[in-house]
């Protein structure tokens, strides 16, 4: 291809975005919702055909990243069950979307963003935390949404798109990540906050932190102690989070739909 | 009393040595003359123009999410987009060396950067399929409609080699959009394509559907 062909065809690439029915504004937000004080919603990413990254478990042996996020996902779940919270998951086993109805078999698709950010948005929950792991970095990564804050003059937005539907929960999605983060500091492992544009964070209407777990001082993701201890922490601000949890001035949730 | 076949094979081997012979003087000669005459400067083609200047990366490091500025020397071109693109393979090189923070494997990984003015206008004699790919370019109605937009083609070894993970993939994009955003101001959006097509992730995490605003990324990731 001519430097100039791809130029242009680039060009082409870029000129769709303004009719891609995913950025149809949405009508103006429905009167405002209040979030479920009882519910937490939990995201272990990826499943199926999307292995997400390779890691090695403590034995030197290889491991899909999914299936630690699942792992960690079951261990948060009985924590937050022990502390009389409700946890909605997007998948309880491999691959199945949670919800789906049981064939025995697993399904080798697993819910895509929107489908997992649609869950969410659906039950208002208090928190809604996604789980990832990595090989990389080390430590817990707690990431929050990397939209911009919204002005205070757009408080009570009109259009919203679904790209863009965490911005009106950002600060409380970023008090919900501090509260995290110190919990997990103080159990005593290494934990450092920051900003992302991943899917389908942008799209959930709810307090929401990105937990990425990465090896920490010879500790693989998929050590089942190190788990314990970063479900463990993370319950512990879940519940006391529930009580600080508020939806904003204006509540981007019923408007906000793929 | 000699065969006359061998006779024959006397004379025209006497013969082939005087023909080397006169081939090998008619060389030497030649080549007497080559060195004698003064070189030919005249360049080939036109030389690129690079001066050597301080260029500013944002270096990422994955032990703690951070993102240095570092000042270096580096012979840049003028026209901006090689520039741009010359800059980022320099920046990219950096993780590629023994002991980078952020390591990332060798191989090329910018193949160009385009720039764009904005607003977009729309080509009007343009040819091309308005939906070219399934993957759709995310639109930005929030960071402003001035200035440049740099769409970073990336390399696909570059994106299929890439750590897959969230922290490790958003700290190569903001490197590369803070280097971007602090050698060259005029640059407000930035895009990636990969292989010249849009693609979802980087790695598996990272959204290269969407527009990112060119900012100091040094300073959100302190
Ligand atoms: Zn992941």
């Amino acid at each position: 291809m001519t430097p100039l062909a791809r130029h242009l065809a680039l060009f082409g690439l870029l000129l769709p975005a303004a009719q891609d029915p995913q950025q149809t504004p949405t009508p103006p937000p429905a009167p405002r919702s209040t979030l479920n004080h009882a519910l937490v919603f939990l995201d272990p990413a990826h499943g199926g055909d999307d292995a997400g990254a390779p890691l090695l478990s403590p034995a030197g042996e290889p491991i899909f990243e999914k299936d630690i996020t699942l792992a960690l996902a079951g261990r948060l779940r009985s924590q937050l069950s022990a502390l009389g919270l409700t946890v909605l998951s997007t998948r309880d086993t491999e691959a199945q979307a949670a919800g789906a109805p049981s064939t025995g078999a697993i399904s080798p698709s697993a819910p895509t963003p929107d489908q997992r950010a649609g869950q969410a948005n659906h039950v208002h929950p208090f928190a809604c935390i996604v789980l990832h792991a990595t090989g990389t970095g080390s430590g817990v990564h707690l990431i929050t949404s990397a939209l911009p804050l919204p002005h205070s003059s757009d408080a009570v937005p009109t259009l919203l798109a679904w790209d863009a539907a965490q911005a009106g929960f950002l600060q409380q999605s970023d008090r919900l990540a501090a509260e995290i983060s110190t919990a997990i500091a103080r159990a005593g492992l290494p934990v450092h906050t920051s900003r992302a544009t991943i899917r389908p964070l942008d799209s959930l209407t709810c307090p929401a932190v990105l937990l990425e777990l990465a090896p920490t001082r010879g500790l693989s993701p998929a050590d089942s102690g190190y788990q314990a201890r970063v479900a463990q922490s993370v319950a512990t601000a879940l519940l006391f989070w529930r009580g600080h949890a508020d939806p904003p001035a204006a509540d981007p949730a019923a408007a906000a739909q793929p | 009393m000699i065969p006359r076949h061998q006779h024959y094979l006397f004379w025209a081997l006497a013969a082939g040595i005087l023909l080397a012979l006169a081939f090998l003087l008619h060389g030497c000669r030649q080549a007497e003359k080559r060195l004698a005459t003064p070189q030919d400067e005249t360049p080939i083609s036109a030389p690129i123009s690079a001066e050597n200047e301080t260029v500013t990366l944002d270096l990422a490091s994955d032990s703690d999410g951070a993102i240095t500025r570092q000042d270096r020397p580096l012979a840049m071109p003028v026209e901006a987009s090689t520039r741009a693109r010359a800059l980022l393979e320099h920046l990219l090189v950096q993780y590629t060396l023994p002991g980078s923070a952020h390591p990332l494997p060798s191989g090329p990984a910018v193949d160009d950067v385009f720039l764009l003015a904005l607003p977009l206008q729309e080509p009007a004699q343009a040819s091309i399929p308005r939906k070219s790919s399934a993957i759709s370019m995310r639109n930005s109605p929030v960071y402003g409609d001035s200035g440049q937009l740099a769409v970073v083609n990336l390399h696909g070894a570059f994106a299929d080699n890439h750590p897959s993970g969230v922290e490790v993939e958003a700290l190569t994009l903001d490197s590369i959009i803070g280097t971007l955003h602090a050698n060259l101001p005029q640059i407000t959006q930035i895009r990636f394509v990969v292989d010249g097509h849009p693609r979802e992730t980087l790695a598996g995490h990272a959204d290269l559907t969407r527009t990112y605003p060119a900012v100091d990324t040094a300073a959100t990731r302190p």
